[in-house]
This record gives C-alpha cells, sequence and structure tokens, in this order.
C-alpha cells in the first residue's frame, strides 16, 4: 500500500512542473504588462520610468531566465511580493485559503451526504415517482446557472425574508459576541455560500450513484445474496454499497477543480475574503505574482484531491493496490 | 442512416422538446432586430428600473433599457459563444486524440499528460487569468473557452481510435497505400465521430453557462452589448428594488442550457449502437 503511495505521489511531480510551466507562459505572453497597468494611469511617464519598473519586477530578463528563477523561488514556496501592495503572494495567500477550504470540505461533505443516498434510493426504486423526480432535479441542477440562484436566493432569503446575511463571513458586531453566538452567525453566514456550491456537484453524483449502483444490483452475486434469503436491506447496504461505492471514490478528485473553480464566483457574490475573492481582484489588476501563485496552488489542490481518491480508491479495493 | 438516428431520437420526447427550444432560440436570435420591442441600447430615463407592465413586458434596467429586447439580442452572444468555443475545442481535441490514438507510444504518452496537466487546473481560474490580461470581450472568451475545454474530446477520439486501427477496413486501406493523413482524416475519424457529436451538446450547454458566467463578472461580453449574464450584474446591483432583473435572464440561460442538455441526452441514446441491436 505504501509502495502504491509512494508511487501515484512521484507521478504527481512532473505535473506540477508542467502545470508551473503553463501557468508561467499564460501570465506571461499575453499583451499588456503589469508596467502598462502602472503608467496607463499617468499618460507622461517616461520611458525611463518604464524602464526602472521593469528592472524592479525582473521583467527585463528573457523569458526562461525569469521562469528558471521563479521556478527556484517556487521550491521554497515564494512567489515573490504582490505588485499592487508589496505584500508576499504566499502570506497573502495563506490568510485567504482557510475560508475556501472550509467552504469546499464542508460543501464536498454536502454534497457525499446527500447525492449518495439519494442516487441509491433512486436506483433501488428505478422508474419510481422519487426517481423520476430526482432525474428532473438532476437534469435541472445540471443546467441552472448558480450564481443565478445565488442571486434569487439572496432576494428570497436574505431580502425578503431577511432571514440570512448576504455576504461576508461573520456580522460587524461580532465582537461582542458569545463564542456561541459567534459560531451560529458564522453557519448563518456560511448557509447560503456551501449549499450553493455544493448544489451543481449534487445533481451530477446522484446521477453518477444512481447509475453506478444499477450495474452492480445486476450482478450475480447480488442475486445469490437474495436468493439465500437476505433481507433486501441487508443485501443493498452491505453487500451492493460497498461495490457501487468505488467509482464514486474517484469523482471526488474530479469535484474538486470545479469547487476550486467556483470559488472565484461565490467569494465575489457573498463577498467572502477567500482564495477565489483574491484571485479576481489579483486578475483585475494584473498582479502577476499573486495571479501565478493562486494559479499553481489551485492546481496542486486538485492534484492533491486527485491523490486522495486514488489512495482512497485503492483501500476500498483490493485489485487497485496488487495490480499496481 | 440520419433516419435511424432521428426515428430512435424522436423516442424521447423531452429531447425532441429540447431541440424545439434551441431551434426556437437560434429563430429569436437570428430575427432580433424584428422581435424585439425597442432598441436594446435606448436610454429612458423616464422610466429607470421600471416592473414589468404593458409598455415594457418585463421592466426596464437601471438605465431605463427594454429589458425584453436586450434579453432577445443577449440570446446572439449565447449562441456565438456556445457554437464557435465548441467548434474550437472540437477542432483542437479531435486533432491531438487523433495524433495521440493512431501514433500511440511516446507521443501518445506525451500528449496525454499534457491533457492531464490541463485537466488539473481548475478551468475557471485559467479562463480568469488569461481574460484579465487580454482585453475580456466575446471574441477573446469564445476562444479562451475553446482553448480550455478541447480534453474531454481529446480522451474520447484518442479511445475510439484505440479501437478502430485495428478494423480490417483500416488496414485495407492502408494495404491499397493510403498515407498516414489520409487514414486517419478520410477512414477512421468519420468513424470516431458519434461521442464527438454528444460531447459537442454538452459542450455547447457548458459552455453558455461559463459565458453567463465570466459575463457576470464583468469579464465577458461587455456592456452595452447585452448578454444574460451581464444583465444579470445589473441584477445583483439593484437586487433589492429590481427582482425581474434577476429572475428573467437566469430562467433564459436554465432553459437553454437545460435544452442542449436533453438533446444531448437523446443523442447520446440514438447513437449508441449498443442499443440499436437491442431492438427492432
Amino acid at each position: 500500500m505504501l509502495s502504491y503511495i509512494i508511487k501515484r505521489f512521484l507521478l504527481m511531480v512532473p505535473l506540477i512542473f508542467g502545470i508551473t510551466i503553463i501557468s508561467f507562459t499564460v501570465v506571461h505572453l499575453a499583451p499588456g504588462g503589469p508596467v502598462e497597468v502602472e503608467t496607463e494611469m499617468s499618460l507622461k511617464a517616461s520611458a525611463q520610468a518604464k524602464e526602472n519598473l521593469k528592472k524592479l519586477y525582473g521583467l527585463d530578463k528573457p523569458l526562461h531566465i525569469q521562469y528558471l528563477e521563479w521556478l527556484k523561488r517556487f521550491v521554497k514556496l515564494d512567489f515573490g511580493k504582490s505588485f499592487v501592495d508589496g505584500k508576499k503572494v504566499i502570506d497573502k495567500i495563506k490568510e485567504r485559503i482557510p475560508v475556501t477550504i472550509t467552504i469546499n470540505i464542508l460543501s464536498l461533505f454536502l454534497i457525499f451526504a446527500i447525492a449518495i443516498p439519494v442516487g441509491v434510493l433512486s436506483a433501488t426504486k428505478q422508474y419510481s415517482l422519487f426517481d423520476k423526480l430526482t432525474t428532473v432535479f438532476v437534469f435541472t441542477g445540471f443546467s441552472t446557472p448558480t450564481f443565478w440562484l445565488a442571486l434569487i436566493l439572496m432576494i428570497i432569503f436574505g431580502v425578503s425574508l431577511g432571514w440570512l446575511p448576504i455576504s461576508g463571513i461573520q456580522s460587524i458586531d461580532v465582537t461582542g459576541m458569545s463564542k456561541v453566538d459567534r459560531l451560529l452567525d458564522w453557519i448563518k453566514h456560511l448557509i447560503l455560500p456551501v449549499g450553493l456550491s455544493a448544489f451543481g456537484s449534487i445533481a451530477g453524483l446522484s446521477r453518477y450513484s444512481r447509475s453506478s449502483m444499477l450495474e452492480v444490483i445486476r450482478q450475480d452475486y447480488i442475486r445469490t445474496a437474495l436468493a439465500k434469503g437476505l433481507k433486501e436491506s441487508v443485501v443493498i447496504v452491505r453487500h451492493a454499497l460497498r461495490n457501487a461505492l468505488m467509482p464514486i471514490v474517484t469523482i471526488l478528485g474530479l469535484s474538486v477543480p470545479g469547487l476550486i473553480g467556483g470559488s472565484v464566483i461565490f467569494e465575489t457574490i457573498f463577498a467572502i475574503p477567500g482564495m477565489g475573492q483574491l484571485f479576481y481582484s489579483s486578475a483585475m489588476s494584473r498582479d502577476y505574482p499573486t495571479i501565478m501563485g493562486i494559479l499553481v496552488i489551485g492546481a496542486v489542490l486538485t492534484l492533491i484531491g486527485n491523490l486522495i481518491a486514488d489512495v482512497s480508491y485503492a483501500l476500498v479495493d483490493p485489485r487497485i493496490r496488487v495490480r499496481k | 442512416m440520419l433516419k435511424i438516428i432521428w426515428h430512435r431520437f424522436k423516442k424521447n420526447p423531452l429531447s425532441v422538446a429540447g431541440l424545439a427550444i434551441i431551434i426556437a432560440l437560434a429563430a429569436i436570435a437570428l430575427f432580433a432586430p424584428f422581435l424585439s420591442p425597442h432598441e436594446p441600447t435606448k436610454i429612458d430615463v423616464y422610466n429607470v428600473l421600471s416592473p414589468p407592465s404593458s409598455g415594457h413586458l418585463i421592466g426596464t434596467d437601471e438605465l431605463g433599457r427594454d429589458l425584453l429586447s436586450r434579453m432577445i439580442w443577449g440570446s446572439r452572444a449565447s449562441l456565438k459563444v456556445g457554437f464557435v468555443a465548441v467548434g474550437i475545442a472540437i477542432i483542437i481535441g479531435t486533432f491531438l486524440g487523433a495524433i495521440a490514438g493512431y501514433y500511440g507510444g511516446k507521443t501518445d504518452a506525451i500528449l496525454m499528460r499534457f491533457v492531464d496537466i490541463m485537466l488539473a487546473f481548475p478551468t475557471f481560474f485559467l479562463i480568469l487569468a488569461v481574460i484579465a490580461i487580454v482585453e475580456p470581450s466575446i471574441t477573446t472568451i469564445m476562444i479562451i473557452i475553446g482553448l480550455t475545454g478541447w480534453m474531454d474530446v481529446a480522451r474520447l477520439v484518442r479511445a475510439e481510435f484505440l479501437t478502430l486501427k485495428e478494423r480490417d477496413f483500416v488496414s485495407a486501406a492502408r494495404a491499397i497505400g493510403a498515407s498516414d493523413f489520409r487514414l486517419m482524416f478520410r477512414h477512421i475519424i468519420p468513424n470516431a465521430l458519434s461521442p464527438v457529436f454528444v460531447a459537442a451538446t454538452f459542450g455547447i450547454a457548458g459552455a453558455i453557462l461559463t459565458e453567463s458566467g465570466l459575463s457576470f463578472l464583468g469579464l465577458g461580453v461587455q456592456p452595452p452589448e447585452p448578454s444574460w449574464g451581464n444583465i444579470l450584474t445589473s441584477g445583483k446591483d439593484n437586487i433589492t428594488v429590481a427582482w425581474w432583473l434577476s429572475l428573467f435572464p437566469g430562467i433564459a440561460i436554465l432553459v437553454t442550457v437545460l435544452s442542449y442538455n436533453l438533446v444531448g441526452e437523446g443523442l447520446r441514446d440514438a447513437l449508441d449502437p449498443r442499443l440499436w441491436t437491442s431492438e427492432k
């Protein structure tokens, strides 16, 4: 098992390398650099001043040298300093990342807690009313622009009913609250963002667990288990579910990039100070070092998600361990 | 062939309904100048944010522009982005997938690692990074959504090639001296296209969603040119006073994307040869 994990881990290295090359190329080959942004405010900025700025940021060196220097620092997790406020990029990201990861992990739990039972139930009761309703929900869920749903829910629960706050992760008067109130306040702020970022994946995953379950309950060993007189519920939970869940685990890895990417939209809508919002504002101000840092970290987080998925797949399915 | 596909496709009433809606939307986009009751960019300071009424069926926006007209014209943006972006994705994906599957070995390994790397990026991050640097416009997002959306197609085409290249008709063509290029593009690709069509239909749905999200963030179609996504931006800005600005464009996106997804689902069943033999 350990050798499988190590092997799987080593496979990540060339991918990370490729990720840095692509992010670096994308950000640096595009026309219009940080120097242009800073000087377009004052049209009279002299050519000399522009040169100085370029030197300061190391943008005057050839691209491959810039990349190698960047890579050297990347190994030490040093992404340089932000063009905007001079703070270290890694510190900015560290400050923002816990919120984003918390929201994503909470959404993942929600996705699994809802999607798997729904999928399993509609598979065991195929063509029932429940199954048909789920199918309708799945297709609508797939097709709903979630940022729009966010707006509608904000109108209903935030504006009309006033039940839930519509921005930030804590109230302004949070310092005067007791611990319990503070937790409640935090939960209230997170209900909409977490629920919404889970929404799209719930549809996808429940469809997936339905078809995975349908495949399993047609297998011979299920028929055998039923034939020897076991109760249907026992067969479903003990025999079928375990086998049906295996491929679902891989979906965990696949849904990570979507969740992280979606954080840009949710954090912007709900004014949540996370990585997505930082990325949006950095992109708007062409803050190269920060864009690079977040792009790479986002991709690495995805790889870690994939790794966890693969390893847990190997844990539940001995065939994977032995084959590799 | 087409007849068989249609015969199978029309067995699914929801997919047929989806197709009807798509055709209707295409007609609306095409005849927008004749259908829209007002000029989509005409500002009317006396009718700012007025609720749905007989003059403006679904209300006006913060500049007094007629929402219905803006939505009719906005359907053009969705349609354009959906088709062009997916077109780009399919060309790249088919080409790379064909090369990887046909040549195999090192070429295949390198191309597939490239696919893995591209898939590791949260696509939305990559798109956002590029769009923030290049001037955002409808052309930019069409190209970028295409450039970041070809990986699934490449994998599908590669998988088809792996089985097809061993088939007798390919060996026969090779025996009479057909070049690699001819084998790939004249003989194998036409046989590998059905999963690509299905992926393309789902791809259009995805591209329309991405476009609306980007336009909503101000990084897609730029005002005053209307798109369903950027109308929703003013919906958000006026969230407490003008619900109609948030409601209608969202429903339009939902219905459009749903239609493409339903057609994709119907197409998948209709094109799946395994299902053909099971019935008469």
